[in-house]
C-alpha cells in the first residue's frame, strides 16, 4: 500500500492556507512600513521601501510556514508487504567528473557490501558513468575501477564508461546511458560522486517503486555528513536538525508534484526516457543552450506526463558531502543560480502543472532575494538625503515648534517580526526534537538547543558575505556571464588568510563604502547596519575561520555520534584501497579547482 | 600502476577491461526531445494571433 495521499481539496486548502499567511505576514510588514514612513510624510521612496520589505517579508514567511506545516506531521513509511521478492532490474548510476576516483570508486563498493548485506545484492548493477577531462583522473578511474571489480567480484555487474565529449554535463551523460542502455533496467537510482546510501534504504526504494506502478520518481533526503571545518559542521547541523521539517512541509504541500534535487533519487527508466529528454535552449548560455539545472526540470517533466514524483523524507540512509568553506560554497551556488534564473525561460512551457511553475518561480525567488534586502538597505540610506527637511512650524504665526511623531516604535515592531520569522522556526523545531526525543541523537536537548543557538550566531555572521556572493552571482548571469561547470571541491577546504582576502577583498570594499555611506547620510541607522556590514569588512576572517577545522563537539550530528554502517564501510574500504594506490599514485590535483 | 594490483579475468588489464566485459550493456531505449520552448517567440505569436490570416482554399464541391 502506497503511503496515503491528501484529498486534492486538502491539497489545495493547504496550499492556500501556507500562501495565505505569507502573504498576510507580508502586506502586515508593507503596512507596518508604511506607518513608519508616514511619521515624517511619505514619499516616493518611503513607498519603494514598503514593497520591498512586502516581498522580502512574504519570502521569509514562507519559509516560516514551510516549517510550521513540517512540525505538524511526522514522516511515515508506506504500509508494504517486505516480502515481496525484488524482481526489478536495477541499476545504479555513478557520474563522476574529475572527481577523486579512490574516494568516489570506495563509495560505490561501500554501497555494494551494503546491498549485499541485505541479500539482494545480485538484484543491482553499478554503472560508472565518467565525464572526467582530466587524462591523469581518467586513467586513475580506470586503474580502480578494475580494482573495484575485483575487490568487490563485480565481473557483470559493474559497467564503466568515459564519453569523449561531455555534452549536456550531467544531465547528458544520464541521458547517454539511458540512450545505450535504459532498456536492460527497471530502475536507476541517481547518485552524485559524494553520494552514499545504505543498501536497506536502496532496496526499500525498489520496494515503493514496485507497489507504486504510477511512481516516476523517488526522491529521498540526503543529510550531509563528514564535515570538518566550521562552516561545514554548521551546514551538517543544519541539514540534519532543520532541514528534515522544512523538508517535511514541502512534502505536505507538493502532493504528487513533487522535487528532483538530481541525486539519492531513484527513477523509473521507462518513465524518464519517455519524459525527460531534454532540448538546448535557443540563445546563447546562461539562459540559452544546455539546461544547467535539469533535475527541476526532469521533476516537472514527468509530472507532466502524469507520473508521480515523491519525496519520501521518511527515508533515512541517504547522504551526501558538501562544501567546507563559504568561497566554494559560492562556487556551487554561482551554478545553481544559473539554472535557477534559466528556469525563467522554461517556467512557460505548454503542459506543466501549475505547482511546477510555482516550484521554478520559487527557485528564481531564493536568488534574487537578496536583491531585494540590498535595494532596501541601499534606499534606507538614500532615504534622508531625498526626504525634506522637517518643518517645526507647520502653522503660521504660532509659536511654539511641532514635533512630528516618532515612528521608532513602529520600526522595531517590524524588526522584532521580521527576526521572529527567521528565528522562530529554528526555535520551535528545537523544541519539538526536544519534546519528541529526536534531540537525543544531537547529543540531548540542552547541546542540541546550544547548537541552534550557534546556528544562528553562525548564520547570522556569513550570512551577509553569503548575501554579496549571491548578488554577484544575479548580476553576472543578468550580464551575460556563463559560469560553466566548474569541478566541485570535495578535500580539506582549509583556506589561508591570503586566499580568503582573494576571494573577498571586493566584498570588504562595499562593506566599508557602505558603512561610511551611512555614517555620513544617515547616521541613526548606523547601528541597525552594523550586524550587515561589520561580517562585510570582516569577510576574509570570517571565510578564513569558518573554514578552519571545527574541534569542539557543538553541532554534533547523529551521524558523528554513531556513523551509519554504510559509513564505516566506505572508510575501511578508503583506507585499505588508499594504502594500495596513494603508495603507487597520489591523488592527482585537479587543474579546475578554483575559487569562487 | 596498473600492473600492481590484481585485475579480473587474470590477463585483462583496466582498459581490456571497461572495453570488453565491463562495457555498458547494449540495450538502447529511445529518450525523445521535450518541448519546452515554443518554435516561435512570443512576440511573433502575438502578432499571428491578432493579424488575419488569409483564408484557405476550399477544396472542390461535389
Amino acid at each position: 500500500m502506497t503511503p496515503p495521499r491528501p484529498s486534492r481539496a486538502a491539497l489545495t486548502g493547504l496550499r492556500a492556507l501556507a500562501l495565505g499567511l505569507s502573504a498576510l505576514a507580508g502586506i502586515g510588514a508593507f503596512i507596518l512600513f508604511l506607518q513608519f514612513g508616514e511619521a515624517d510624510g511619505l514619499d516616493a521612496l518611503d513607498i519603494l521601501r514598503a514593497a520591498l520589505i512586502l516581498i522580502s517579508t512574504l519570502w521569509l514567511a514562507w519559509g516560516a510556514v514551510q516549517a510550521v506545516i513540517g512540525l505538524t506531521t511526522t514522516a511515515r513509511a508506506p504500509v508494504l508487504d517486505r516480502a515481496t521478492p525484488i524482481t526489478s532490474r536495477c541499476v545504479v548510476l555513478m557520474p563522476v567528473y574529475n572527481e577523486d576516483p579512490l574516494a568516489t570508486f570506495s563509495r560505490v563498493a561501500a554501497m555494494d557490501a551494503s546491498l549485499a548485506a541485505t541479500g539482494h545484492g545480485a538484484a543491482f548493477h553499478f554503472a560508472i558513468l565518467s565525464d572526467s577531462r582530466n587524462e591523469m583522473v581518467a586513467r586513475r578511474e580506470e586503474a580502480l575501477f578494475a580494482h573495484l571489480v575485483a575487490d568487490r567480484a563485480g565481473l557483470g555487474r559493474f559497467f564503466y564508461r568515459r564519453r569523449a565529449q561531455n555534452t549536456g554535463k550531467k544531465a547528458g551523460n544520464i541521458e547517454d546511458f539511458i540512450a545505450r542502455s535504459g532498456a536492460a533496467y527497471d530502475f536507476a537510482l541517481i547518485l552524485d560522486a559524494d553520494s552514499l546510501m545504505e543498501g536497506e534504504t536502496i532496496v526499500e526504494m525498489v520496494r515503493r517503486m514496485q507497489a507504486e506502478p504510477r511512481l516516476g520518481l523517488l526522491q529521498t533526503l540526503p543529510r550531509i555528513i563528514r564535515a570538518r571545518s566550521r562552516f561545514g559542521r554548521a551546514m551538517q547541523f543544519s541539514a540534519a536538525f532543520f532541514s528534515p521539517v522544512f523538508a517535511r512541509g514541502l512534502a505536505m504541500m507538493q502532493g504528487e508534484t513533487g522535487p528532483f534535487w538530481g541525486h539519492n533519487a531513484m527513477v523509473r527508466v521507462r518513465a524518464f526516457a519517455e519524459s525527460c529528454g531534454l532540448p538546448v535552449l535557443k540563445g546563447r548560455p546562461p539562459f540559452g543552450g544546455h539546461i544547467m539545472s535539469h533535475d527541476y526540470v526532469e521533476a516537472a517533466l514527468l509530472a507532466r506526463a502524469g507520473w508521480i514524483v515523491r519525496l519520501d523524507d521518511d527515508l533515512d540512509g541517504s547522504f551526501e558531502e558538501g562544501p567546507e568553506n563559504i568561497v566554494d560554497h559560492a562556487k556551487r551556488d554561482r551554478r545553481w543560480c544559473q539554472g535557477n534564473l534559466q528556469h525563467s525561460r522554461i517556467i512557460g512551457a505548454p503542459g506543466l502543472k501549475a505547482w511546477s511553475r510555482f516550484v521554478f518561480a520559487l527557485g528564481i525567488m531564493a536568488y534574487i532575494a537578496p536583491l531585494f534586502w540590498l535595494g532596501f538597505i541601499l534606499a534606507s540610506i538614500a532615504a534622508p538625503l531625498l526626504a525634506p527637511p522637517p518643518d517645526y512650524f507647520p502653522e503660521p504665526y504660532w509659536p511654539f515648534p511641532y514635533f512630528p511623531p516618532s515612528g521608532a516604535s513602529k520600526a522595531i515592531g517590524l524588526a522584532i517580526g521580521i527576526f521572529g520569522l527567521l528565528l522562530l522556526p529554528k526555535i520551535l523545531i528545537a523544541a519539538r526534537a526536544a519534546l519528541a526525543g529526536r534531540a537525543a541523537g544531537f547529543g540531548g536537548a540542552a547541546r542540541a538547543f546550544a547548537a541552534t543557538l550557534g546556528e544562528l550566531v553562525f548564520s547570522s555572521i556569513t550570512a551577509p558575505v553569503l548575501l554579496l556572493y549571491a548578488t554577484r552571482s544575479v548580476f553576472q548571469v543578468l550580464l551575460g556571464r556563463d559560469g560553466g561547470w566548474p569541478t566541485n571541491n570535495r578535500g580539506d577546504g582549509r583556506l589561508t588568510l591570503t586566499e580568503a582576502f582573494a576571494a573577498s577583498h571586493w566584498i570588504v570594499s562595499i562593506g566599508l563604502i557602505g558603512l561610511f555611506a551611512t555614517w555620513a547620510f544617515a547616521p541613526g541607522l548606523l547601528l541597525w547596519l552594523l550586524p550587515v556590514g561589520v561580517p562585510m569588512v570582516l569577510a576574509p576572517v570570517v571565510i578564513w575561520w569558518s573554514s578552519q577545522d571545527s574541534s569542539g563537539r557543538l553541532m554534533g550530528t547523529p551521524t558523528e555520534y554513531a556513523p551509519s554502517p554504510v559509513m564505516a564501510l566506505q572508510e575501511r574500504i578508503f583506507d585499505r584501497w588508499a594504502a594500495t594506490f596513494d603508495a603507487e599514485a597520489p591523488t592527482p590535483t585537479l587543474p579546475e579547482a578554483a575559487h569562487a | 600502476m596498473t600492473a600492481s594490483f590484481p585485475t579480473v579475468a587474470g590477463s585483462l588489464s583496466p582498459a581490456d577491461l571497461i572495453a570488453g566485459p565491463c562495457a555498458l550493456p547494449e540495450a538502447p531505449l529511445a529518450m525523445p526531445c521535450q518541448m519546452l520552448e515554443p518554435e516561435t517567440g512570443m512576440l511573433r505569436r502575438i502578432l499571428s494571433a491578432l493579424l488575419p490570416r488569409p483564408h484557405a482554399p476550399k477544396g472542390a464541391e461535389g
